[in-house]
């Protein structure tokens, strides 16, 4: 114990910074972003801090915090699913039918949460039974899910559905409530993340998966069980995707699985997984890309520019946060 | 440390150097364009003409990116981010999400152009409005909409019908995309069967349109099937009432260099592609014998309705029901017309400038109909007037 005190105390700034490099340029990079348009907006006679824009910043984060708070289970494992965008896609056009036809939300989120876990159990629990990327299985759910909500679309003549207006969903526009949903989803995930065997074990598995095998550790039961936070953690982001508009469309969710892997990889979260994964990575980066979002048209940047200018960014946290000698990309 | 901050200075530096200078505050506000396209020949012509206009009438413009699937929530986020305490008007060539816009700007005006806005103007059996956007129908501050050429499916179909007979095919098929997505096509096709279905009672060699309208589920006919199909392989003409440049055009070469249709085929479809090995194709005796597609200048609509507006001056006979409206219609079916559109039109200029200059109509030529410019405009003549531009008039 001395020794290790005796050695921290010896560590130089420069040794910090190598080990600490991902946290201070997630964490620098929305610092930096929050005072930037905090300055620049004020020239331009707007601000950031007002409150129709706080409003628009946090509708803009909100769907992607919640999934990204719940992938980052799945990331910490060393995996990734690009089905999370047509699964919302899914539960945002289920929450409107099943909710028109039975005249109750709950009914409708309870069977959202239903087909949600049912998919995630087979998400999670394929890779290891066959023996392959766990990436392909949800390659595989991505194609179903777009060949199903086509089935429904077409079966329902329409691209766009609506929520029957007796149903209110005032609740999720208000930003407080966001901001409210968000703080428990954080907290409980973090909990589950930090203090209890799941989230120390999906981390392990990310880590070195056959030394945690070894450990005794079921790896298939570790495996699932992030998938199904994740699959509560998708159904509440497709409530205040459909919630934002009273509406869902055969293209709902189209990208959201992209939009979650930026912001995590702008939080600092390692591809790889691991023990250094990070739940904070979630909303570091879902703010920073939003703020981005939301800053950059109000200081007069051209709509064509912002994209270069997101991607210029993108790159540089990208090289300051992911360069691995070995095997950097998820399996 | 040197470089991360090196790193950071960059950034700052990039970023400012993007941001120019914000609109003048004797100005009149500034006007969102919700784009569905953002790059091209169209796109180019629309943000430089809407800016010309905007120019004289003291708005700016600035251009936000639609939603690439038009859907809901996606729109309201894009005009959400993109909304800061001078925006005045939004005119917009999609519909999704507009009542949710609307609702959360109950203030800004907004006007749609380049667009059927099904999900505005859906209606059912009994003929009311039952799409999800169709609530903007009741707000004050939606001002209507001019829509993609025709509004009208059986008039599209029966334009496409009568080339037909005109250019004296006896094979044909079609082309549409899903009814769900796209329900202008379904009735287009039926319209465009019926025409033929009444030619061929006395004609002495009737027509054939081979099969069912092939539906195109937003990907490419799919020349591995379809040519191999009863009747696909000697077709005269595929009639695409999707976008057939993209959809149709690379599988038909692709087919033809196989020599599994007949050489001679021809399509007939809607749209505008500034691709020069496309539109090197495009002739009597090429592979595209007829494009169909909204005359550019059409836009000049939009932003007369939104200025008159937004400076509380609305033309005195605007009837206020909202109902759709045909764009002027660009009818290119002739080698000539190709050639006008190529060489004389906005479409083939390079910069800003020769755009507007190769426009049918000058500032000069439209600001007549400009009632903040001419007390004693109409929406009548306005409204005409837009539905005039046709590919003549690059002939001239």
């Amino acid at each position: 114990m001395t020794a290790m005190v005796h050695e921290k105390e010896k560590q130089t700034p420069a040794q910090w910074l190598k080990k600490h490099g991902s946290s201070v340029a997630s964490i620098g990079g929305l610092l930096f972003c929050l005072i930037f348009f905090t300055i620049t907006t004020g020239i331009k006679g707007e601000s950031i801090w007002s409150a129709s824009k706080l409003s628009t910043l946090i509708g803009d984060v909100i769907v992607t915090a919640l999934m990204a708070v719940g992938a980052v289970f799945i990331y910490s494992l060393g995996n990734m699913d690009v089905s999370i965008g047509k699964q919302v896609g899914l539960y945002s056009t289920l929450l409107v039918l099943v909710g028109n036809a039975t005249g109750s939300l709950l009914i409708a989120i309870l069977v959202c949460l239903v087909i949600a876990v049912i998919i995630g159990v087979i998400n999670g629990a394929a890779g290891e039974l066959l023996h392959m990327y766990s990436v392909i299985s949800s390659v595989v759910f991505m194609m179903v899910l777009s060949g199903v909500s086509t089935i429904i679309y077409s079966n329902l003549g329409t691209r766009n559905i609506s929520m029957n207006p007796g149903i209110s969903l005032t609740l999720f526009r208000q930003p407080w409530f966001m901001v409210l949903v968000l703080a428990i989803e954080y907290a409980v995930i973090g909990y589950f993340f930090y203090f209890t065997k799941f989230g120390k074990y999906a981390r392990a598995i990310g880590a070195n998966q056959l030394a945690t095998s070894q450990s005794g550790v079921n790896i298939i039961l570790y495996r699932v069980i992030p998938y199904m936070f994740l699959a509560v953690c998708l159904v509440t982001a497709s409530l205040f995707q459909m919630g934002y508009t009273g509406a869902a469309s055969d293209s709902t969710g189209t990208g959201f699985e992209m939009n979650v892997m930026v912001s995590l990889i702008l939080g600092g979260m390692p591809l790889k997984g691991g023990m250094k994964s990070r739940l904070s990575c979630a909303i570091i980066g879902s703010l920073t890309f939003s703020l981005l979002a939301v800053g950059l048209p109000i200081i007069g940047v051209p709509t064509n520019m912002t994209f270069i200018i997101k991607a210029a960014i993108f790159l540089v946290v990208v090289l300051i946060t992911c360069r691995q000698k070995t095997g950097p990309l998820p399996r | 440390m040197k470089k991360m901050l090196a790193l950071i200075l960059t950034l700052a530096m990039l970023l400012t150097a993007f941001a120019i200078p914000a609109a003048s505050a004797e100005g009149k506000g500034k006007i969102l364009y919700l784009s569905n396209l953002n790059s091209g020949a169209q796109y180019e012509f629309y943000v430089a003409y809407l800016n010309m206009m905007a120019e004289k009438l003291g708005y700016t413009v600035e251009v936000v990116y639609a939603d690439g699937y038009n859907d809901p929530a996606g729109n309201l986020k894009n005009v959400k981010n993109a909304y800061t305490s001078d925006v005045v008007g939004l005119i917009a060539t999609q519909d999704g999400g507009l009542i949710n816009i609307m609702e959360e700007y109950p203030d800004l005006w907004v006007v749609g152009f380049f667009s059927d806005f099904d999900a505005v103007y859906t209606k059912d059996d009994s003929g009311a409005y039952i799409g999800t956007s169709a609530g903007v129908l009741e707000k004050d501050h939606y001002l209507g909409l001019m829509g993609d050429n025709f509004i009208s499916g059986i008039a599209l179909g029966e334009a496409y019908a009568q080339e037909v007979i005109d250019r004296g095919f006896k094979r044909v098929a079609t082309c549409i995309f899903p009814a769900y997505a796209y329900p202008k096509h379904t009735v287009a096709d039926s319209g465009f069967r019926a025409y033929i279905e009444k030619y061929n009672e006395t004609a002495a060699e009737p027509i054939e349109v081979v099969g069912d309208a092939t539906v195109l589920n937003f990907s490419a006919l799919d020349n591995n099937t379809y040519f191999f199909e009863d009747g696909h392989d000697n077709l005269d003409c595929i009639v695409g009432f999707c976008a057939g440049t993209t959809f149709i055009y690379p599988s038909v070469l692709e087919a033809k260099a196989m020599g599994i249709c007949n050489p001679d085929m021809k399509i007939i479809t809607g749209g505008f592609d500034n691709d020069p090995d496309l539109m090197a194709d495009c002739g009597d005796d090429k592979n595209i014998i007829r494009l169909t597609t909204a005359a550019f200048e059409s836009i000049i609509w939009p932003m007369a309705m939104i200025d008159a507006a937004i400076s509380g001056t609305m033309y005195p006979d605007y009837p206020g029901n909202k109902d759709q409206l045909d764009s002027g219609i660009m009818v290119i079916n002739s080698t000539e017309k190709f050639n006008a559109v190529i060489n004389n039109s906005p479409m083939g200029a390079t910069n800003n400038e020769d755009r507007l200059g190769k426009a049918l109509a000058s500032w000069d030529d439209m600001k007549d109909y400009f009632i903040t410019v001419n007390p004693d405009a109409t929406w009548k003549a306005l409204t005409e007037y837009c539905q005039s531009f046709a590919v003549e008039g690059y002939m001239k």
